[in-house]
């Protein structure tokens, strides 16, 4: 059964893809990918059921070797621990911003959609009510809501919000259309800068638990530089590696050595200034007509391959590799 | 959406049909010749050597991602599986993402069960190290390090940390083959390892070492279908030529490759 299953399930997948790709947007009114994007989205959550792995296998691994204190329990210790305290410190603080910043980030999307509708040509009446109606809503749940940055005053905070839900109750009564829209601007646009204003209130409290420090340690003061390391690491084993394999032994190897001079000296300023000032353009032709072919031809006959490997994927006419037959 | 053009289509099955023909043809016994590929051969030499000195082999596919370049990688970690189990050693291959742990595994374990040993199998062999490519080289390092890896087998997609990774198999003495479609890290790889296969060598190696009918078949399809490049790039060349002289419309080429449908099949004013 799976061996018929797998291959038409398979064969099913990459002739939707074909097709979608292959075939022009509207056929006869008809759009074959009309559904596309919900369907990449779906098979990026197929995959993210795969995260969990990762964790499953960093756990096992390194837990085995602390149990039995195997060599190297040591730096298997300090990997769970710090996997352990960065998992511990970054959850709370997205749920720290989740929980403080919900009402907000709800109440941005709908500023954005407010500014957005206002802007068409043909709201009438009925649209503009029903702006209105939506934003004194979020504007009631902000009031009554207990999420508040602290530093800010209780008070002012309530009044200020009181205070544009009566704007906006009295711009409901107004008959022209057109002030009622520009009142209605002008209600979301201080509303707007005042979500602004509360947030950086928030921020900045934010920035001064103890959280917080640890967060900035773990991703700008360690995991940072620690990659910078390793990236730096790098040039010095370019050196080592030129170093250590380039031996002017055959004519081939001193030509090679000698575009491998010109490129470099054509790429500093002093090359320019102490040797030619044909170097830069010296290196430019040896990096567009010799260099670049090649990697040309290797990117061909790497596509075509790749091409191949997937077609025979698709169609199932590969041998399984994960079959033990 | 990007869509395509009916030129694409064509294109497709010039490269395409002759990898299906052969493919077919071998299946029906057409023997195929493959030249001998260094890299390759010196698979098994590298495996003896580390297994005659007691050290474990290390398998690192780099940054690539699960694609058709990952599965042609997975057809020669099954072979080295296959080779190191027989031989009673370890084969440690580092993840660097979730999806290609649960591939690793799912193939290492075929390995073993192919060679009657599914006991000897040690789930522990596949290390999830991280999804920062920098934090993979660095883990990379430290594996290669402490277990003493007496061969490294650096096959698939690979980034800035090509060197990094080569260079910790080269402090530890390490006998190391390579396999790369990135141009830009096949000269690290060259001067750090013993062996490189370059770009379609990768993919020919799974067909190498199995001998596999279809594979040998594809092998000559895609030879063919180089060869049909070729000859649109000397058509292409010829044309240019001739339009730079005046001869004739450069505009014709140019309106066949980038026509829609519509244009192409519907309209008569586009010449064809």
């Amino acid at each position: 059964m799976m061996r018929i299953l797998v291959p038409f399930l398979t064969f099913i997948g990459g002739l939707y893809f074909f097709l979608e790709f292959m075939l022009p947007e509207e056929i006869g009114g008809f759009t074959f990918g009309y559904y596309h994007q919900e369907l990449s989205i779906s098979l990026a959550l197929i995959s993210s059921m795969a995260v969990g792995l990762g964790v499953i296998n960093l756990s096992y691994v390194h837990g085995r070797i602390l149990i039995r204190r195997a060599k190297g329990s040591l730096v298997s210790f300090f990997l769970l621990g710090s996997f352990l305290v960065t998992f511990v410190v970054l959850s709370f603080q997205w749920y720290y911003n989740e929980v403080r910043q919900g009402s907000w980030n709800s109440t941005l999307a709908l500023i954005n959609y407010t500014k957005g509708e206002a802007l068409k040509p043909d709201l009438g009446d009925p649209e503009v009510r029903q702006l209105e109606t939506k934003l004194e809503k979020n504007l009631e749940l902000l009031q009554v809501s207990k999420e508040l940055p602290s530093g800010v005053d209780d008070s002012e905070y309530r009044s200020h919000i009181g205070e544009l839900r009566s704007r906006l109750s009295a711009n409901r009564l107004d008959a022209d259309l057109k002030i009622r829209l520009e009142n209605l601007n002008e209600v979301v646009n201080e509303l707007a800068v005042f979500r602004l204003l509360s947030l950086t209130q928030a921020k900045k409290d934010a920035e001064s638990t103890l959280l917080s420090f640890m967060e900035r340690l773990i991703v700008h003061g360690l995991f940072f530089p620690l990659g910078l390391s390793m990236f730096s690491l790098l040039a010095f084993y370019i050196a080592y590696a030129a170093y250590r394999s380039f031996r002017v032994r055959s004519l081939e190897a001193a030509i090679m050595m000698i575009a491998a001079l010109v490129v470099m000296l054509g790429q500093v300023p002093q090359g320019v200034l102490y040797i030619s000032s044909d170097l830069p353009m010296l290196r430019l032709w040896l990096m567009e007509y010799l260099s670049t072919p090649a990697f040309r031809a290797i990117y061909f006959s790497s596509a075509i391959a790749g091409l191949s490997l997937a077609v025979r994927m698709w169609l199932s006419l590969d041998k399984n590799p994960f079959s033990s037959k | 959406m990007e869509h395509s053009t009916p030129a694409v289509l064509i294109l497709i099955i010039l490269f395409v049909g002759p990898v299906l023909w052969f493919v077919f043809k071998a299946r029906k016994g057409q023997v195929f010749f493959l030249r001998r590929v260094r890299g390759i051969d010196e698979i098994d030499s590298a495996i003896g050597r580390a297994v005659e000195e007691g050290r474990p082999v290390s398998f690192s596919t780099g940054v690539t991602d699960v694609s058709p370049l990952l599965y042609a990688c997975l057809g020669i970690l099954h072979y080295v599986t296959e080779k190191t189990s027989k031989l009673r050693s370890t084969v440690i291959v580092p993840a660097r993402d979730p999806e290609s742990l649960a591939l690793f595994d799912a193939t290492m374990q075929s390995a073993y069960q192919k060679m009657g040993r599914l006991a000897a199998y040690d789930p522990a062999q596949v290390r999830f190290l991280s999804s920062d490519q920098l934090a993979y080289a660095s883990g990379y390092q430290g594996i290669t390090h402490r277990e003493n890896t007496g061969a490294a087998f650096l096959f698939g997609s690979f980034a800035a940390e090509s060197l990094i990774l080569a260079e910790a198999g080269q402090q530890v003495g390490a006998m190391q083959i390579a396999g790369t479609t990135s141009s830009e890290q096949i000269p690290f790889f060259v001067t750090s390892c013993d062996y490189t296969l370059i770009g379609e060598e990768l993919y020919a190696a799974s067909a190498y070492l199995t001998k596999d009918p279809t594979q040998l078949g594809s092998m000559r399809g895609q030879d063919i279908a180089k060869l049909v490049i070729l000859v649109l790039i000397l058509l292409g060349v010829v044309l240019e030529s001739l339009s730079a002289y005046g001869v004739i419309e450069s505009q014709t080429l140019k309106m066949l490759m980038s026509s829609t449908w519509d244009s192409l099949f519907f309209s008569s004013e586009v010449p064809l």
